[in-house]
C-alpha cells in the first residue's frame, strides 16, 4: 500500500484486487432498471476518477478493505485495468455505524416493493443482525418494524429478478407481490416474457398466473405443455394489435379455466339477442349463473316512449324470451 | 403439473392419531371427562398452540367459557338452512380434510374439549326450555369431529347420558372416523344420532387425511345401528372427480347394506364449498389436492361452489341412487343451497327455514317416536324468524 501526500493521511492508493465489493447494492439496483450510470461513466471516461473509494475502517491488514461507497468506479476502474485507485478508510468500525451509512446512502431512494425487499435482503447477506434491520432498516424504509414483515419482504426479494424487475416497474404493492411468490415460477416466467406479446397490468399478471395454474393443476399438465396447446398458441402468435391479443388472450384463459360457465354464458347470451336485441329495454341476468333472476331496465326521455315499452313487455316474443332465460335458472 | 403426494404420504405414515401432550386445566380436573383422559395427562393451563397442525395433536381438557349453544354459524337466510343447533365441546380435530375450514379460522389451534359436560347441559336445558314445543337437534361438531378418536370419543358419554331428559332435543354426534366402541352400552334411549360424513373411498384417500376408511365407517355403522342409535347421513361435501357418479352409487349401495332404511334418520347433500382466502390455503398447505382447480363460482354467502347447473346434477344423480336402494323414505335435504336448487332437484323446496325445521320434526316423530315424543306444530315453526 503506498501512502500519498494528501491534508487527510488517510487517502491511499491500492491495487483494485484489495478491496472487498460484497456490499456493492448498486448492481441490484441496475438490475431493477433502477439505476443509470451512464453519466457516471461519461463523466469517469472524460475525468477519470476524482474522489476516492470509500472503504470501512474495521476490515483491512490480511483482509481485503470493504468498500462502502464508490463501486461503479471501481467497476470502472477495473474494467479499464487501472493499476491503483485513491481508497479513502472511513471511520466506520462497527455493524450498527455501517448500517446507519448504507441506510442513509440507499434508503431514500428506495420506492416500491420490490427495491426495498431487494435492500433488506441485501443486508441479510451482508451478515447484518435481524434486530438492526427490525429497528434501523425498516423504520428508515418507512416500514412497520416487525419480523413478519420483514419475512414477507424477504420473501419477495427471493422472486427471480424479470419478475422483481416488472414488479418494480408497475409499482406492485407487497400484497400483489407476495401472491405472486405463490405462483408456479416457470408459469409466471413464461407469462412475463410474453411482455411484447401481451399488454400486462398488474391485475391481469395476477389473475392470468391463477386462471393458468388452476387449469394446469385440473388437467394435470405443466407450463410448457400448456403454452403448447394449439389455441394458446394461435392466440399469441396471431398478428393484430397488442390491445386486441391480449383481449383475446384473456378471454382464452377464461374460456379454459371455466368451459362450462363460458359455454353457458353464450348460450344465455344467444338467447338473450334473439329475443331482446331491439327491445326498448335492456335484459341482465347473474353471470354466475346462481340466482334466479332476470332484471329488465329502461330509460325514459319521452312519454310517448312509454307506449312503445309497454308494447314490448306485453308481447309474446318477451314471454317466450324471458321463458327461455329463466330455464336456465 | 405433476401433483407432489410426498406431503401426504408423510401423513399416513406420521403416527397421526397420537396426542402429544395431554393437559387438564386445574379447574375441570375432577369431571368424568378428565378422569378417562388418565394419568399421564399434565395439569395447568393450555399450551396454547397458533400452528393448525401442531394443534391437533396436543390435547386440553378445559372449563366452559362463555356461551357455547348457538344455530348453525352458516345459518344465512338466501340460502335453505335445516337450522341445526350447535353447542361447541371441541375445538380442532385430528384428522385433515383438505378442505377443512378449520384450518383458515381457529386461533388457538390446541385440540380442545370441554370437559363440563354439567355446565353445557345446563345452557342447553336454559335456552331450549324457552321454545319447549320445538325439537332442537343438536350437534357437537361445528368445530371438530364428535368421535374422531380415543379419548375424545369418550368425552360424548356424558352428553349421549344427559340428552336422555331432554324431551325437546337430540344429541348429533358427527364423525369421519370408527370410534364408536365406547357408545355402544350407552343407555341412549334413542335421543342421540350418531351420523357419519361419508364419501367414496377415493376422496377419502385423498382429501380426508386420517380419516377411517369407508370399510371401518361402515362396519361402525352397522355397530351403532345395531346399538339402536338413528343413523344419520351426510354426503356433504360431495367432491367432483372423474368418475364421480359410479364412485357415488356404489357409495350409497355400500352404506345401505351396512344399515337397513329403517336405521337411517336423515340424509343431507351438499358439495364443496370454502370461502375464496381459503382457496390458497388449502393449495399451499395441499399441493397435492386438486380439490380447488374445479370450475367454481362465488355465491351471496361469499362461498366458492361448483356451478349451479353441476351441483343440481350432482344432487340430482344422489336422490336418485339413494331411492334406487330402497331409501326415498329418509328425510333427505340440500345443506345451504338455494331455493331453486331444492326446486330443480326436489321438484319444490319449503317455504321457509322455518318450513323445514318443522318438517324435519314432523319425519322424526314418525319415523323415530323414541327420538320425538311429540308430533310438531307447524304453525308455531312456520312463526320462526331467521337472519
Ligand atoms: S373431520 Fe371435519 S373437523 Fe376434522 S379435519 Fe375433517 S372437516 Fe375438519
Amino acid at each position: 500500500m503506498e501512502r500519498l501526500s494528501h491534508p487527510s493521511e488517510k487517502i491511499f492508493l491500492i491495487v483494485p484486487d484489495r478491496l472487498d465489493l460484497s456490499l456493492d447494492f448498486s448492481q441490484i439496483l441496475e438490475k431493477l432498471g433502477v439505476e443509470d450510470s451512464s453519466n457516471l461513466i461519461k463523466s469517469l471516461d472524460e475525468n477519470s476518477i476524482l474522489s476516492p473509494i470509500l472503504t470501512a475502517g474495521f476490515q483491512g491488514g490480511e483482509k481485503p478493505l470493504l468498500v462502502i461507497d464508490g463501486f461503479k468506479r471501481l467497476r470502472w476502474a477495473r474494467g479499464r485495468g487501472l493499476a491503483r485507485l485513491p481508497v479513502l478508510r472511513t471511520g466506520i468500525m462497527d455493524k450498527e455505524r455501517l448500517i446507519l451509512f448504507l441506510l442513509a446512502k440507499y434508503s431514500g431512494g428506495l420506492k416500491g416493493c420490490a427495491a426495498k425487499a431487494l435492500f433488506l435482503d441485501y443486508l441479510v447477506r451482508a451478515g447484518f443482525h435481524r434486530s438492526l434491520l427490525t429497528g434501523m432498516a425498516m423504520d428508515a424504509l418507512g416500514l412497520e418494524k416487525h419480523g413478519g414483515l420483514l419475512d414477507r419482504y424477504l420473501r419477495v426479494a427471493e422472486l427471480p429478478g424479470e419478475i422483481l424487475r416488472f414488479c418494480h416497474e408497475k409499482d406492485f404493492s407487497l400484497k400483489k407481490c407476495l401472491n405472486l411468490t405463490y405462483q408456479p415460477r416457470q408459469l409466471l416466467e413464461k407469462i412475463i416474457e410474453s411482455r411484447r406479446r401481451i399488454s400486462l397490468s398488474a391485475s391481469l399478471l395476477l389473475e392470468l398466473c391463477d386462471n393458468i395454474t388452476d387449469i394446469m393443476r385440473r388437467d394435470q399438465i405443466d407450463t410448457h405443455e400448456f403454452f403448447q396447446r394449439q389455441d394458446v398458441k394461435e392466440v399469441l402468435c396471431t398478428r393484430m394489435d397488442i390491445g386486441q391479443r391480449t383481449r383475446l388472450f384473456r378471454q382464452l384463459v377464461i374460456r379454459l379455466r371455466f368451459p362450462v360457465l363460458t359455454r353457458l354464458q353464450d348460450e344465455v347470451g344467444r338467447v338473450s339477442r334473439a329475443y331482446f336485441h331491439d327491445s326498448p329495454f335492456s335484459v341482465r341476468w347473474d353471470e354466475t349463473l346462481e340466482n334466479r333472476k332476470i332484471t329488465l331496465s329502461v330509460t325514459l326521455r319521452d312519454l310517448s316512449e312509454l307506449s312503445e315499452l309497454k308494447e314490448a313487455l306485453s308481447s309474446s316474443e318477451t314471454e317466450e324470451g324471458l321463458k327461455r332465460l329463466l330455464s336456465y335458472f | 403439473m405433476k401433483p407432489k403426494r410426498d406431503l401426504k404420504d408423510s401423513f399416513r405414515t406420521f403416527e397421526n392419531m397420537k396426542f402429544r401432550s395431554i393437559t387438564i386445566h386445574p379447574k375441570v380436573r375432577d369431571t368424568e371427562i378428565a378422569k378417562r383422559l388418565g394419568g399421564t395427562a399434565a395439569v395447568g393451563p393450555g399450551p396454547g398452540l397458533s400452528d393448525y397442525r401442531q394443534g391437533k395433536r396436543h390435547l386440553f381438557a378445559t372449563p366452559k367459557r362463555g356461551e357455547l349453544f348457538h344455530v348453525c354459524a352458516s345459518l344465512d337466510p338466501r340460502y335453505v338452512c335445516c337450522s341445526t343447533h350447535v353447542v361447541s365441546q371441541i375445538s380442532n380435530c385430528p384428522f385433515e380434510c383438505t378442505y377443512c375450514f378449520l384450518q383458515n379460522y381457529l386461533t388457538d389451534t390446541t385440540l380442545t374439549v370441554v370437559a363440563d359436560t354439567r355446565a353445557i347441559i345446563r345452557e342447553i336445558m336454559q335456552k331450549t326450555s324457552e321454545q319447549p314445543w320445538r325439537l332442537f337437534r343438536i350437534g357437537t361438531w361445528e368445530l371438530g369431529d364428535s368421535l374422531a378418536v380415543p379419548p375424545l370419543n369418550e368425552a360424548a358419554i356424558g352428553l349421549v347420558r344427559e340428552f336422555r331428559n331432554l324431551d325437546n332435543c337430540i344429541l348429533k354426534l358427527r364423525t369421519k372416523g370408527s370410534a364408536v366402541e365406547p357408545l355402544l352400552d350407552v343407555d341412549h334411549q334413542g335421543k342421540t344420532v350418531v351420523s357419519w360424513t361419508v364419501n367414496p373411498p377415493e376422496i377419502i384417500r385423498g382429501e380426508e387425511i386420517g380419516t377411517a376408511p369407508l370399510e371401518e365407517r361402515l362396519r361402525a355403522m352397522e355397530l351403532v345401528s345395531r346399538a339402536g342409535y338413528p343413523v344419520g347421513l351426510h354426503f356433504d361435501p360431495m367432491i367432483l372427480f372423474k368418475g364421480w357418479e359410479k364412485a357415488y352409487r356404489k357409495l350409497v349401495r355400500s352404506i345401505f347394506s351396512a344399515i337397513g332404511p329403517e336405521n337411517c334418520i336423515w340424509i343431507s347433500i351438499g358439495s364443496l364449498r370454502f370461502n375464496p382466502e381459503m382457496k390458497k390455503k388449502i393449495e399451499n398447505n395441499y399441493p397435492f389436492s386438486r380439490i380447488t382447480a374445479q370450475e367454481m363460482v362465488l355465491g351471496d354467502d361469499n362461498k366458492l361452489r361448483y356451478l349451479r347447473p353441476v351441483r343440481e346434477e350432482m344432487y340430482s344423480f344422489l336422490l336418485q341412487c339413494i331411492k334406487e336402494v330402497g331409501c326415498g323414505e329418509c328425510f333427505t335435504y340440500l345443506c345451504m343451497e338455494r331455493w331453486n336448487v331444492w326446486e330443480k332437484v326436489f321438484g319444490r323446496s319449503p317455504f321457509s327455514i322455518g318450513h323445514l325445521d318443522y318438517l324435519m320434526a314432523r319425519s322424526v316423530h314418525e319415523r323415530f317416536p323414541e327420538t320425538a315424543k311429540k308430533a310438531p306444530e307447524k304453525k308455531l315453526y312456520l312463526s320462526l324468524r331467521y337472519g
